[in-house]
């Protein structure tokens, strides 16, 4: 808070260009500064942030989702903070520090505290994998300044590895496909705090990194298969996710996975540079979560789509606004627009929209699956915040509409019919199904292949080397020699004087061969 | 630059005279409030000094400086001479601020509580004085002297169920130190008296240099818990049940490496680099076999001593590189490291007692209580290397000259860190996984009192990670 308080008053709301340099660390060869320098850039990011932190503690504040506001609303500021420390970081040690700042964050985000420290987990394995990268290059170059990066390509030091490196730590901290766990584990929080970790926390940083550290992973020529294999993959895994799952926070997090690879795949194809772009695609990303938090905060807290259904008929203020932000969505996402070869935002686009409707059949027009008692507490929302809401949409359909192509409109209709119609209502049987609904494949691959032949070789060698060879064997044979030594000097000590007299022999002798041999 | 009013005799004078002052302390039976009082008193008291002597040296330069000479024997001519540097007066402060920690963990012990506190502070000034020592004789008494209240704490307070263990690790220590005193013999044989930085700067005969350095290795190695020797002391180690003992066991390796670092020639020679060389590669599997046996024990106190071992022998295998960056930053490093696992030893012990009393275990033993698990995965975290402490920084400097050597090695040694850091990150999951068989309550929490003291830990634990020598006021 200090340093976001710091940075606005130093940088008056004029997004002029400042240059504020703390010196860091002394050391000779290794100086480092805290850079809290502004730029039009910055300032990008910070509104659409700050917007996007105001909404939801707005969300937070209006619909009672949290109960300790102030520990909450401190971590979403903090996210601000650091996102600034990072995105404004000159050297591998602010860089760094920002990241795992960021991590430490998510981790006092999330108040489960088994979520929290499986979170921490992968956070502690990205931040390790962007120690070991950084710590290579600083190794090679002798320098920890970002600037000297842009010469990497052509020096090109183990370029494979700290390109891999580099891509665990962007793809782990987002919580692309493989460490999707990481980001599915939080169905189990409010929406508050999965829109708070979703769209300020990690996958900010995670988007900082990939495009400060671009010139160590374009040096590599893996990159280009592994990213858009990645970005392909955590698209389709979430397509599915959104579609099958029954979960509605689940299904939401799919759909984030789903933003997450389009926006990597927008800076990916402009080489790895900023992509204002980028910036308007959190805000729409937060819309469908807050579109699927509307029926499980008026309808007591249910988060199984196969428990709802027909709910437009009880929640119609609800619905209303519901379709009329996946309009704005549309209109919205059209902004963006594709640039040269980019249709894979159309693909994003239809993959959405097909989740979507999918998923809004299942809540507000298909059978009626819940109980008497969930239908009976069935609520709209207050009108003030759905005029509120509404107003707020229509003005940013206003502004953008007149630039939408009819064709967006006409798109809207069908998708509109398609959502009532539920033509994917064959998949329904997919919620009995437990083997797709709760098993966790990601987590039995980790442990079959990571953890329990990790674990296998600790024991061997515990049982083999520590307690067989080194306890039993060495140890066991120097005690028995210790043990034997003190016997035999024990038979010395026996009180004969034929013994002490032998003995007596044998240390003259000694001596005198000692004198001997000094005297040679 | 000489020491003004003896400073460095003082600091290793005055754990010795609150040893004297705790042994004359009246006690009601079996309590030992007063003694225990006393030796945090003169803890304090200490630590106060060594930030006086913080002030009085050049934070900037990282020769010796405040030299101390005393004419000990005319015939044969021993002088025994002191100085410190940055580096062993930070060490110094580490060591005094983990004891203080062990004390705080002790507070409720009423066994044998006065002879614990006078043996503490005995080790206290012994090993003051090792790392203040600047000459060979006295760096070799205070170095085998040591071991004395070491092997008593052990057997009076340790807890240890099999006293052979104790046996053993005496003498195993007691071996190396002797091998030292032949080592150090051999040289005043053909040198006569000398200071270390003689000694780093002498030319060994090569008729016995081999020896000699091959003594000192055995010697100084027989306190790190290094392959296959480890075996010895984590026994002992994951066998003590007094976090005041544990904490003054697991400073003992860090005697090991500052001595390296004291005598390691500026020059590398055949020997040396050969003995290095090998100790590296031993080293590492140390790092390996370790971290990977902290990963599938159950029991916490051998999960910290293997995060413990993996820190010191990185250390060790920084100082091999003779580079000046790299000495300093393990001290940097050092000193943060030693209060994470004094603090994480309290708490941990902590909790194990809660353990006993309810005789439950401890899965999800930090689920309720607030103060506790905050203390804990603050030092979890900043033990595993996260940015609250200097280990962040420092770490990262010492790994990234490794790679420069030798990339695989480094890698090897990142990964090991990284298997220790998840050995502990798995404790700390064990103990926040939601349990309703744990009986451990909101009544059940840390006090105040030791919460603020931990508070007063992470504070100086961050500001080490912001500066690492944020203490010492600039003129």
């Amino acid at each position: 808070m200090g340093l976001l308080c710091f940075y606005i008053w130093n940088n008056p709301l004029s997004k002029q260009i400042s240059q504020d340099l703390i010196p860091w660390l002394p050391y000779e060869g290794f100086k480092a500064n805290l850079n809290l320098s502004s730029s039009a850039e910055l300032w990008s990011l910070m509104f659409i942030l700050t917007g996007m932190a105001t909404f939801v503690l707005g969300f937070n504040f209006m619909l009672h989702t949290e109960k300790r506001y102030s520990p909450f609303s401190s971590i979403v500021f903090m996210n601000l903070a650091f996102a600034i420390l990072l995105y404004n970081s000159q050297d591998f040690l602010q860089l760094m520090a920002g990241s795992f700042g960021m991590t430490l964050l998510s981790f006092y985000g999330i108040e489960n505290a088994q979520i929290r420290t499986k979170s921490l987990y992968y956070g502690f394995f990205t931040e390790m994998c962007l120690f070991s990268a950084l710590a290579i290059v600083f190794s090679r170059l002798d320098n920890i300044n970002l600037s000297s990066l842009q010469g990497f390509s052509q020096k090109g030091y183990h370029r494979d590895l700290i390109a891999i490196l580099v891509l665990l730590t962007v793809f782990g901290k987002a919580g692309l496909i493989l460490f999707q766990n990481k980001l599915l584990d939080m169905k189990k929080l409010p929406f508050s705090r999965i829109m708070n970790i979703c769209f300020l926390g990690n996958i900010i940083g995670s988007v900082i990194l990939f495009v400060k550290l671009q010139p160590l992973w374009q040096a590599s020529k893996l990159s280009e298969i592994i990213i858009p294999a990645m970005l392909g993959l955590s698209l389709f895994w979430g397509f599915f996710g959104a579609l099958i799952i029954d979960n509605i926070k689940a299904k939401a997090l799919y759909l984030n996975l789903m933003l997450y690879s389009l926006v990597f795949m927008l800076l990916y194809h402009n080489g790895g540079h900023w992509d204002e772009r980028v910036f308007y695609l959190f805000p729409l990303g937060m819309l469908l979560n807050f579109l699927l938090a509307i029926p499980v905060i008026f309808a007591s807290n249910e988060v199984y789509v196969s428990e709802m259904g027909g709910f437009a008929k009880y929640m119609k203020r609800n619905y209303l606004l519901t379709i009329f932000a996946c309009l704005c969505w549309m209109v919205f996402l059209n902004q963006i627009r594709p640039q040269g070869e980019e249709n894979y935002i159309y693909i994003y686009e239809g993959l959405v929209l097909t989740a979507l409707a999918h998923i809004l059949y299942r809540i507000y027009w298909g059978k009626e699956n819940s109980g008497a008692y969930v239908i009976a507490l069935l609520t709209n929302m207050s009108t003030p915040i759905w005029a509120i809401l509404m107003l707020g949409l229509g003005f940013g359909l206003w502004q953008c509409g007149a630039e939408t192509p009819l064709l967006i409109y006409g798109l809207y209709g069908l998708w509109l019919v398609l959502s009532c119609l539920g033509i994917f209502r064959f998949l329904e049987p997919l919620d009995e199904m437990e083997i797709i609904q709760d098993t966790d494949f990601f987590k039995g691959l980790y442990h079959y292949v990571i953890v329990a032949p990790i674990s296998l070789l600790g024991r061997i060698l515990w049982l083999s080397i520590d307690f067989l060879i080194i306890e039993r064997s060495v140890i066991g044979g120097i005690s028995e020699m210790t043990t034997l030594a003190i016997r035999g000097l024990q038979r010395i000590q026996n009180t004969t004087w034929l013994n002490y007299l032998f003995m007596l022999l044998v240390g003259l002798a000694i001596i005198l061969l000692g004198i001997g041999n000094c005297h040679d | 630059m000489t020491s003004p009013f003896a400073l460095l005799s003082l600091i290793i004078a005055l754990p010795f005279l609150g040893m004297l002052f705790v042994l004359t302390a009246k006690d009601e039976e079996n309590t030992g409030k007063n003694a225990l009082n006393v030796c945090i008193f003169t803890v304090l008291a200490n630590i106060t000094l060594i930030w006086r002597v913080f002030m009085l040296i050049d934070d900037k330069k990282t020769t010796l400086q405040l030299f101390e000479y005393l004419k000990w024997l005319p015939r044969p001519q021993i002088d025994i001479t002191l100085a410190v540097d940055v580096f062993s007066l930070l060490l110094i402060l580490a060591v005094h601020l983990a004891i203080l920690i062990g004390l705080v963990g002790v507070k409720n012990n009423t066994v044998k509580q006065k002879s614990q506190m006078v043996f503490t502070l005995l080790f206290l000034s012994m090993i003051t004085g090792f790392f203040v020592a600047e000459d060979i004789f006295s760096f070799y008494i205070f170095f085998e002297a040591m071991l004395l209240p070491l092997f008593m704490l052990l057997g009076i307070s340790g807890g240890i169920k099999r006293q052979e263990l104790i046996y053993r690790f005496f003498l195993y220590n007691f071996f190396g130190a002797l091998i030292l005193f032949a080592a150090t013999m051999t040289l005043y044989h053909y040198y006569g008296t000398m200071t270390l930085q003689q000694l780093q700067n002498l030319k060994i005969k090569d008729e016995i240099e081999f020896y000699v350095w091959g003594a000192i290795f055995i010697s100084f190695l027989s306190r790190i818990p290094i392959w296959p020797f480890h075996y010895w002391i984590s026994s002992i180690n994951s066998g003590i049940r007094n976090p005041l003992v544990f904490i003054i066991c697991s400073v003992m390796p860090l005697t090991g490496i500052y001595a390296f670092i004291r005598f390691l020639p500026s020059v590398s020679s055949l020997p040396v680099e050969l003995y290095s060389t090998w100790v590296s590669i031993i080293g590492i599997i140390t790092m390996l076999f370790i971290s990977l046996i902290g990963f599938i024990n159950k029991d916490s106190q051998y999960k910290i001593f293997s995060y413990i071992t993996v820190c010191y022998i990185l250390y060790l295998i920084g100082v091999y590189t003779l580079d000046e960056l790299i000495l300093l930053n393990i001290g940097y490093s050092a000193f943060s490291f030693i209060i994470i696992f004094a603090a994480l030893e309290i708490l941990s012990d902590y909790i194990y007692r809660k353990e006993d009393q309810y005789g439950s275990g401890t899965l999800g033993a930090l689920c309720k209580v607030k103060r506790l698990s905050f203390a804990y995965s603050y030092l979890t975290i900043a033990a595993v290397g996260m940015p609250l402490s200097a280990v962040f920084i420092n770490n990262f400097l010492i790994l990234s000259k490794l790679l420069e050597t030798n990339l695989r090695m480094g890698m090897l040694l990142i990964g090991t860190l990284f298997m220790v850091g998840i050995t502990l990150l798995q404790e700390l999951h064990r103990l926040k996984t939601e349990n309703s068989s744990c009986r451990m309550k909101k009544e059940d929490d840390i006090s105040l009192a030791l919460f603020a003291f931990m508070l007063a830990i992470m504070f100086i634990l961050f500001m080490s990670f912001i500066r690492p020598l944020w203490f010492v006021l600039d003129a």
